[in-house]
């Protein structure tokens, strides 16, 4: 009777574990359809339904990185990441790894951590280096920085398409000669933004403090003239040219924000 | 005998396949028991939901502790509408303290530094949580610097008895906080230049200062030395520009100085709340 017992209790366990399986495969399968529905807080709910029957862990990578996909798509960045994370930490599958750490680094380009998400990237194996180069290149989309994203997508000929459309923006981006003007002569660059109250403010103070400048040198009064030169030129100086950088890369992000969204319709591969 | 061993083996072997097909991860023992995962997880917007589905059926409580779990999951997300209904339908006087103490606590996160003036002292009669809301209250006390802290605690001096070590540490670092007098620091800059700032403890400024003014001051004179009025005046009006900016100055540095005193000391009382799980139950107790 005991050994009876004994069997009863194995067989019990067994098909238990049996039972708990199938419940996962079928709470998996409703998961599934609803994320493919976009509804993605239920299926969030019924992915960690899947997870919570999943006693043995057996699909809690996959089910960790479907979980990471569903924040993602609903904006949930940091959630997306720690998910994605335990799917890495929980995985066996090389594949599975690959994809939920490019994941993470989609998700950080996304959160404005492009950096981050490059260092990830920068830290894959060679083995995927196209893969690599394509994700970096688009970190360099997101910073503006277009000429650095098109060293990374000249690599191959599969990114033809999106280097052709950077090479288009790169042309457009450049602020260089108002950074150089905006150091040459800062009050003139106020005029380029329609500045003119600031123009003339600027041009009174720069040229009124030059002049006391000037003139306390001429005199031979080195002490007055240095104190000048510190206290009255320089500051208006560096302030004019302050706020000129700040409007070019005012300029500049407004740009850029103009051609990723150019991109976010014309551009049909794989994006963040 | 034989037949009799026959006949439980082939019962038991039978019962076990139909007792398999029966997992049913949707019913009410395992929505319950799913909902404390989430809960512990701190999901709490889909615990609350989970429980609810596992507490109520035709709308019918089935499940009080289910229910009342819903009500706590949305009162950690701060759906206070949501909470207060669930528990005004808690009869359970057990579940009720638990209950008021979780509004008690939603009422300290909308606004800690008032939360004192919302409380009513019978509060802490015979109730199960009076360890919890005692560490709330204490805690509220020492964040609103409108009120005389001393007396707020004097009135109910047995509560200092239940702050946490946490709480206790923080209530001394409250009654040793020191502010910069906005007046002394203004009257210090007056008499000389940049000293105000250093009673502040802002050093470098305090010199920027004195040179500043000192240096348009001596400029000014010499000019008027040698007959430049013109460039005297100018120096004299920015000596007399930089003088009123250090006062101005001093004043500003003094308020600077006492509202990042007072910003640094709410974070490490906020933390501490937070840190602490605003001193609610886990309710392990109620699920496990």
């Amino acid at each position: 009777m005991n050994k009876l017992l004994v069997i009863a209790i194995i067989l019990y366990l067994f098909d238990f574990q049996y039972a708990q399986s199938e419940a996962v495969k079928k709470i998996l399968s409703k998961a599934d359809s609803l994320f493919l529905s976009e509804n993605y807080f239920d299926a969030i709910t019924e992915y960690k339904r899947a997870a919570f029957f999943d006693s043995n862990k057996t699909v809690c990578d996959r089910i960790n990185y479907q979980i990471g996909l569903c924040y993602k798509a609903g904006g949930y960045f940091e959630n997306a990441v720690e998910f994605f994370g335990k799917a890495i930490l929980s995985s066996r599958d090389e594949n599975l790894k690959l994809k939920s750490k490019i994941q993470i680094a989609r998700c950080l380009m996304l959160n404005k951590g492009t950096e981050a998400a490059r260092n990830l990237l920068i830290n894959l194996s060679d083995e995927y280096s196209e893969l690599k180069n394509y994700w970096i290149g688009w970190t360099r989309i997101l910073e503006g920085d277009f000429s650095s994203a098109k060293e990374n997508l000249k690599t191959s000929y599969n990114f033809k398409e999106l280097y052709e459309l950077i090479n288009k923006f790169e042309n457009e981006e450049d602020c260089s000669m108002l950074k150089f003007f905006s150091y040459i002569a800062p009050n003139i660059v106020y005029l380029y933004f329609g500045e003119y109250f600031s123009f003339l403010l600027s041009t009174f103070y720069i040229y009124g403090s030059a002049y006391l400048t000037f003139q306390a040198f001429e005199k031979e009064k080195v002490i007055e003239g240095l104190a000048i030169a510190n206290l009255l030129l320089a500051r208006f100086y560096s302030g004019s040219i302050q706020n000129n950088l700040k409007a070019i890369e005012d300029l500049r992000r407004k740009k850029i924000i103009q051609n990723l969204d150019y991109l976010q319709k014309a551009y049909k591969g794989e994006k963040p | 005998m034989k037949i009799k061993n026959l006949i439980l083996k082939f019962c038991l072997i039978a019962y076990i396949p139909v007792f398999a097909q029966n997992i049913n991860p949707y019913d009410s023992f395992y929505k319950k028991k799913f909902g404390a995962y989430l809960f512990v997880q701190k999901d709490y917007l889909r615990s609350a939901l989970e429980f609810q589905k596992a507490a109520i059926e035709k709308d019918e409580i089935i499940d009080t502790i289910s229910f009342f779990l819903s009500g706590v999951s949305f009162a950690r997300i701060n759906k206070k509408d949501e909470a207060v209904l669930i528990f005004s339908k808690i009869t359970n006087p057990k579940l009720k303290d638990y209950a008021n103490s979780e509004l008690q606590i939603l009422s300290f996160k909308s606004n800690p530094e008032k939360f004192l003036t919302t409380i009513d002292n019978k509060i802490f009669e015979n109730n199960s949580q009076k360890k919890n809301l005692a560490n709330l209250y204490l805690l509220s006390a020492a964040l609103d610097f409108e009120l005389d802290f001393e007396s707020k605690i004097e009135s109910n001096k047995e509560l200092l008895g239940l702050a946490h070590s946490e709480v206790e540490s923080l209530l001394i670092q409250r009654r040793n906080l020191k502010f910069k007098d906005q007046a002394l620091a203004m009257t210090f800059s007056a008499l000389i230049p940049g000293l105000g700032k250093f009673y502040v403890g802002e050093y470098i400024d305090g010199i920027i200062s004195l040179l500043g003014v000192a240096g348009f001051a001596i400029l000014s004179y010499e000019n008027y030395l040698k007959k430049a009025n013109i460039e005297g005046s100018i120096y004299a009006g920015i000596s007399i520009i930089l003088y009123s900016a250090n006062i101005v100055g001093a004043y500003n540095s003094a308020v600077r100085y006492n509202n990042q005193t007072i910003i640094n000391f709410k974070s490490r009382a906020k933390k501490i709340a937070i840190d602490n799980n605003y001193f609610c139950e886990d309710y392990s107790f109620l699920y496990e």
